[in-house]
């Protein structure tokens, strides 16, 4: 039987390997449909991963309100980004972008794991408990891997942009 | 500027791994502002570039 903390760093790490798994997802999308991600596409990515470093934070110093509050900025600025996208295909006549995932934009997908995400978030602060910050343990091997993940997909994301967009603000 | 984006985000998270804290959070947040100066660039040309 988990206790709260471990709860809680075991739903920090889960909270990481879904953001690396919809990471994963939009590449397998990117590379199995042959669409290249437009600017608004990059940015949510870029929200996605500084999302993450927010529970990474937890894992590897410690338990605290700050690293939450820097994945809920995170959080608002993706959400954000993913309603300004929503927003500019709202009208009939406007084509979409890309092709739909069960009946669903990427971009409304993304909306949907940010505020999934704000969701989780509040359920996990309702967990927090001063003492936690005291405690520092090491990473195990779960959390190491989900660390690794993420990182190795921070240079994938880095290179294949480079590639897509080269030195330029990516004009799509 | 995109993949600088990403390279800094990827910098931050090799800080994070390597426990500078106080230096990661300093790459996330200022990428994070890039961030939201590279989504003002394109709102203000956003047709040209989406549709």
């Amino acid at each position: 039987m988990m206790g709260r903390y471990e709860l809680t760093r075991f739903a920090n790490a889960l909270w990481v390997l879904i953001v690396c798994l919809v990471l994963t997802g939009a590449y397998a999308y990117q590379f199995g449909k042959g669409l290249n991600p437009c600017p608004l596409c990059e940015l949510q990515r870029l929200s996605l991963i500084s999302m993450a470093i927010g529970p990474l934070l937890n894992l590897k110093f410690g338990i605290r309100m700050g690293h939450y509050s820097w994945a809920l900025i995170s959080a608002l600025f993706g959400a954000f980004v993913a309603m300004r996208q929503i927003c500019l295909h709202i009208c009939p006549s406007f084509r979409q972008w890309g092709v739909p995932v069960f009946g669903l934009q990427l971009y409304t997908w993304s909306l949907i794991v940010f505020a999934a995400s704000i969701l989780g978030c509040a359920l996990l602060l309702s967990l927090y408990r001063a003492q936690d910050n005291k405690l520092n343990p090491k990473m195990n091997l779960f959390e190491g891997t989900v660390a690794a993940y993420l990182i190795l997909l921070a240079l994938a994301n880095t290179i294949t942009t480079l590639m897509q967009c080269g030195l330029g603000p990516c004009s799509g | 500027m995109m993949a600088g984006l990403f390279f800094l985000f990827f910098v931050a998270l090799l800080c994070l791994v390597k426990g500078q804290r106080t230096l990661a959070i300093w790459f996330a947040v200022i990428t994070l502002i890039l961030c939201a100066g590279m989504l003002y660039y394109h709102a203000t040309d956003t047709l040209g570039i989406l549709l």
